[in-house]
């Protein structure tokens, strides 16, 4: 057999076996996205909502390479640690809020996918679920859809605002809860921390 | 059957450049997708580089 062939036949086993290793092996681990350092610097900004002045440190994120976007939330609420590469979850006392990207398979929209999947497993997750409102809207210039609950969880009503908003390659996911007794007068902040939000590549 | 093997090798490394670029990767199929595309274009171009340093018998008889 020719000794070139030969070469070739087992520099491409040897490569495979690196491939192996490195998909699935020992060395694996490396293939899943890394949440990029840079997304968890804010820097501070001070906006009037309501006649109140409100700290919110404004989030830019890249983790993503076609998904970078940015968003803003209030100083005083807490981001919670490792969220997954593209994502911030927050926590506060009277509220909660997190934004996150979203996989949307080419062949389904956004609509169909909040629908069909998004809300089905909503109502599997949440207790006592209740749809409140549906509608199509627009962030920034982005066609939404916006999905408002009521759901409970340790004996306490809550409120829920959801927001998919159309992206290049993933959606992203803007997700808004107070308790319901106090969901009036946040909203406010809500709709100023949703209008924050803007793709940064698009 | 040199020919056939070549037109395979590159419809291979076609789908495999396909997989790695062109194909939207769901994100739980990430790690499966990278194993797969990088398997199909490896082989691909190994097969191509055989093709073309594979000794040909007609020219061995003539030499």
């Amino acid at each position: 057999m020719n000794k070139k062939v030969t070469a070739i036949f087992i520099i491409t086993l040897a490569a495979l076996g690196v491939l192996w290793a490195y998909s699935f092996g020992p060395i694996s681990g490396t293939v899943a996205i890394k949440a990029n350092p840079a997304s968890l610097q804010s820097t501070p900004q001070q906006t009037v909502i309501a006649q109140q002045n409100i700290a919110f440190g404004v989030y830019h994120n890249k983790d993503l390479a076609e998904n970078f976007y940015t968003i803003k939330f209030p100083q005083t609420w807490q981001l919670q640690p490792n969220s997954p590469a593209g994502s911030y979850r927050f926590a506060s006392d009277n509220g909660s809020g997190s934004a996150e990207l979203q996989d949307v398979a080419d062949n389904t929209t956004l609509e169909l996918f909040v629908l069909s999947q998004a809300e089905p497993a909503l109502k599997k997750s949440e207790a006592g679920y209740l749809r409140v409102s549906y509608q199509k809207t627009s962030v920034n210039g982005n066609d939404a859809y916006q999905l408002t609950y009521r759901s409970t969880a340790s004996g306490t009503d809550y409120e829920t605002i959801k927001t998919y908003i159309t992206g290049a390659d993933h959606a992203a996911v803007i997700t808004l809860t107070a308790t319901q007794s106090g969901f009036a007068s946040i909203q406010p902040l809500f709709a100023s921390i949703l209008t924050s939000f803007q793709w940064e590549n698009k | 059957m040199r020919q056939i093997f070549l037109f395979i090798s590159l419809v291979v490394l076609g789908f495999g450049l396909y997989l790695k670029f062109f194909y939207d990767v769901p994100d739980s199929q990430i790690q499966i997708n990278f194993f797969v595309s990088w398997f199909l274009i490896i082989v691909a171009i190994a097969s191509l580089l055989m093709n073309l340093f594979w000794s040909n018998p007609k020219k061995r008889k003539e030499e």
